[in-house]
């Protein structure tokens, strides 16, 4: 029996170190095949998967703030969406077809459609949900710059809009641009965000929102810390650490809506937290959650030219 | 004496006990006996206060019981219930502690020299000295039984109330068993037990009551042929 | 008892040097001399705060807890006779997590002292539901400890709802074995007092009989122990000590089922020894849980409840195959 148990345990463990190993995704380019306009195309998308688009899709659904904008800045509508995505405000009136993390394939279905776009990092499993409505399904993915301009390339040249796309990619680049130079001198800005569990994370520059501060040149105190926590592209930050870190400004992510408690003020009672300079000086400053962490994609250049504001108007 | 006047009992519907009218002697063993769903345990439920007994009354020691709670006969009868298992790791004399130690204790409490002394000699009567520091359930059965019985002498009360305390034992080791309850009687104890051992009884019980149907079929002293009185005037 | 006394002064060793490592060792390095000094609030300012207000109120919260635990796992094994007796796995600390999610989503919004005082209450709501249970006959140990997982359960099926309708971060998955006495300030620690207070008085107002409920209602009655009586003051004494430990660390699990046990092999059967062990033991375990949380993956941290469990649940296994 002991016999047993140890090899159950050791079996235990080792699938657990093999799941740690395989999680890592390997990356995709998508590409869609340069058209004359005509349809059936052949596209690939970010999760590696040929998708045939047999005609001009009319009836478009999508499950994620990603998918959603990234459709909207081509000059596409949808006929549905899902429950968090809140951007362009006409999208709110749309019929829901679930919360971004449960999706109801009921609810799709029911709206007829004849394209499906998803987001790959959180949504992969919905490829196989969706198969028997037999309708194209089309992975987007917002994790950089690139994956943004090729998400917003993919769907203009699905929807057979390729100019808004280029256009879309450009005035996106355009502003990016014109943000990095109105950046004013080396300040450092610590991301942070916290859990369930009053753990508090900061956010890498390779997060989300990591990345819209480092594209306007912001150094940042997490950069270089292991990824740790369950969150990738965070790491579990202590108040030890906040306590011998100087950042100039603190952005603080409440992503639960009111009533619950702005991280911001909470940092106030933390200890360790409370003890940074920019804490004490009042530099702490809340982020809008959808725009810097939850609504990855196209508005990434607002989330630039807001951070930026933001670090401009503080006084140091 | 426990005076016993008229008890009844019932329960759902069914008749129990009806009219038991008898006396418990002090310093003597009383075998209470009939057969099995005659009334026995339910009888020492009541006499315990456990039960209240639809009609009739009791006595102890000329004090009227049948209204006290179970924790003032408390102080009054100890008993052994039947089939009781030993609690694990104890040892006999740490049992026998249990029993000799006042109720709702303090935290801190402990036995005095003297008191250890008189737990000492509980142990002694019952014959289980040389078990004092083993496990009570590493004891036999017959052991077991005595370790309970010391423990229920450490309680100081004047009567003890055994439940089919028997059961189980071999021939020799109730003799044996029966033998030490006639001599603690003799001492100053009132004993009931409930027994299904007619042979023993008649041998060894001062007083033998027999209940039949939830009735008192007889009381007095043991005769032969008891078994015939086991069954209900009636039948 | 004098067994009892030895392993306590043992205790009391491992928790000071339990101490001097929490308050020492940590992402940010200090040597022994300006470790000294920060004790003593001399040399660098950052020093101090590091130690007094990071470390020090994560060292005593994880002592006091402990404690809490320990003793209402002790109360619980020896009032319902049940071996598996854990506040957590009896369901009460439930009460305690629901308010506790009410607080983090910014439904309920109180003082600190306010939510000690509800998060007690509420445990004892579920203290209540054991009680009942327990003091009926014929129920075996098996059953009991059903009733109160499913109590658990319920109460951390509630808390999850609330926490996921907040949606206090994106996208996870919200899996409750948590506990954790990270970012604790002292505010959040101190309003346990009392309530250790309270809770190890109503302790020893039942420890003397304990030993006495061993032998069953009938006979403890007839000992005059009153152990209905008992196992009441007993199971709330628990209730107030576990929905305490919620208020401060969340659902550490385990704690109360493991020193109970680990007493017992210490210092034997009796009772009276083990309640005494168990307030030094579950500091000492509980101590030594979060300082191998916090410590063993720095700078990241693992879950306190994950090192708890580690711990727990083969004893869990092990005490459910002997003797259900």
């Amino acid at each position: 029996m002991k016999k047993a148990f140890t090899a159950l345990l050791s079996l235990f463990v080792l699938s657990l170190l093999i799941v740690a190993a395989c999680s890592s995704s390997p990356t995709i380019v998508p590409t869609a095949t340069p058209s004359d306009g005509g349809y059936p195309i052949i596209v690939t998308d970010f999760l590696g998967r040929s998708v045939q688009i047999t005609e001009k899709p009319v009836r478009i659904v999508t499950t994620h703030p990603t998918a959603t904008e990234t459709l909207y800045r081509v000059g596409g509508t949808a006929v549905g969406c899902d429950a968090s995505s809140v951007y362009p405000p006409d999208v709110q009136a749309l019929p829901k077809v679930g919360s971004a993390y449960t999706i109801s394939t009921e609810a799709i279905s029911a709206l007829s459609p004849d394209l499906i776009l998803i987001e790959s990092l959180t949504q992969a499993n919905l490829v196989s949900a969706l198969e028997p409505l037999g309708v194209p399904v089309v992975a987007l993915r917002a994790a950089s710059l690139d994956d943004i301009a090729n998400g917003l390339t993919l769907v203009g040249e699905i929807i057979d809009d390729n100019d808004a796309a280029t256009q879309a990619i450009v005035d996106m680049q355009d502003r990016i641009e014109a943000a990095r130079g109105n950046c004013t001198g080396n300040k450092t800005a610590l991301i942070l965000i916290s859990d369930a569990q009053r753990n508090i994370y900061a956010a890498k520059p390779e997060s989300y929102p990591g990345s819209v501060a480092a594209l306007i040149n912001l150094g940042n105190p997490a950069a270089g810390l292991p990824d740790t926590g369950p969150y990738p592209g965070f790491a579990l930050f202590t108040g030890e650490q906040a306590l011998t870190s100087n950042p100039d400004i603190v952005f603080t992510i409440s992503p639960a809506p009111p009533p619950a408690p702005r991280l911001s003020a909470v940092l106030l009672q933390t200890p360790g937290f409370n003890q940074m300079p920019a804490v004490k000086a009042g530099r702490v400053v809340e982020l809008d959650p959808m725009l810097f962490l939850q609504a990855e994609g196209p508005r990434i250049a607002d989330a630039v030219e807001e951070m930026l504001r933001l670090v401009n108007e503080v006084s140091y | 004496m426990l005076r016993l006047d008229s008890l009844s009992f019932a329960s759902r519907g069914q008749k129990i006990l009806s009219d038991v009218t008898t006396v418990i002697p002090d310093s003597a063993l009383t075998c209470l006996i009939g057969a099995n769903g005659a009334g026995k345990t339910t009888l020492l439920r009541v006499l315990l206060g456990e039960l209240r007994a639809g009609s009739g009354t009791f006595y102890i020691d000329n004090t009227r019981a049948s209204a006290l709670s179970p924790k003032r006969i408390a102080t009054y009868l100890a008993i052994i219930p039947q089939g009781i298992q030993p609690p694990p790791d104890f040892t006999v004399s740490e049992l026998v502690t249990l029993g000799w130690s006042p109720p709702n204790r303090a935290f801190w409490w402990r036995l005095s020299a003297q008191e250890r002394g008189s737990v000492q000699e509980c142990i002694t009567r019952c014959d289980v000295s040389q078990f004092s520091e083993r496990r009570v359930e590493e004891l036999s059965g017959g052991e077991q039984r005595r370790a309970w019985l010391a423990f229920a002498l450490a309680q100081r009360k004047r009567y003890l109330l055994l439940d089919e305390t028997l059961d189980g034992l071999d021939v020799l080791a109730k003799q044996s068993f029966f033998k030490l309850l006639k001599e603690v009687a003799s001492e100053g104890k009132g004993i009931l037990l409930t027994t299904h051992d007619l042979d023993l009884v008649t041998h060894f019980a001062d007083k033998v009551v027999v209940l039949s149907g939830g009735r008192v079929n007889y009381e007095g002293p043991p005769i032969p042929n008891l078994q015939d009185l086991l069954l209900p005037a009636s039948a | 008892m004098r067994r009892a006394f030895l392993v306590i002064g043992a205790l009391v060793v491992l928790l000071i040097l339990g101490v001097l490592i929490g308050i020492s060792l940590g992402t940010v390095k200090l040597s022994a001399h300006e470790l000294a000094s920060a004790i003593l609030m001399r040399g660098d300012p950052v020093a101090h705060t590091l130690v007094w207000d990071l470390r020090m109120p994560r060292v005593v919260a994880a002592l006091l807890v402990g404690s809490c635990l320990g003793v209402a796992g002790c109360l619980l094994q020896s009032s319902t006779r049940n071996p598996l007796g854990d506040p957590q796995l009896f369901g009460l600390g439930g009460g305690a997590a629901v308010m506790q999610a009410l607080a983090m989503g910014g439904l309920l919004v109180i003082g600190n002292w306010t939510l000690f005082t509800l998060s007690v209450l509420a445990s004892l709501v579920g203290a209540a539901a054991i009680a009942f249970f327990a003091s009926r006959r014929g129920l075996s140990p098996a059953r009991l400890a059903l009733i109160g997982v499913s109590i658990s359960v319920l109460a951390a099926a509630a808390a999850t709802g609330i926490l996921a309708e907040s949606r206090v971060f994106g996208q996870q998955s919200l899996n409750f074995i948590g506990g954790s006495f990270a970012n604790l300030a002292w505010r959040n620690v101190l309003p346990i007092l009392p309530f250790l207070g309270i809770g190890l008085l109503l302790a020893f107002l039942a420890a003397g009989n304990l030993n006495v409920l061993v032998l069953g209602d009938p006979v403890a009655t007839n000992l005059g122990a009153e152990p209905k009586r008992t196992r009441a003051i007993a199971i709330a004494s628990s209730g107030v000590l576990g929905g305490a430990a919620v208020a401060v660390a969340g659902l550490v699990g385990f704690v109360g089922l493991l020193v109970p046990h680990l007493a017992r092999s210490l210092v034997g059967h009796d009772m009276r020894a083990i309640f005494i062990v168990s307030i030094p033991l579950g500091a000492a375990v509980t101590l030594y849980a979060d300082q191998a949380a916090r410590l063993i993956f720095m700078p990241s941290e693992v879950p306190v409840g994950l090192v708890t469990a580690l711990l727990g649940a083969p004893l869990m296994i092990y005490v459910a195959r002997r003797v259900l």
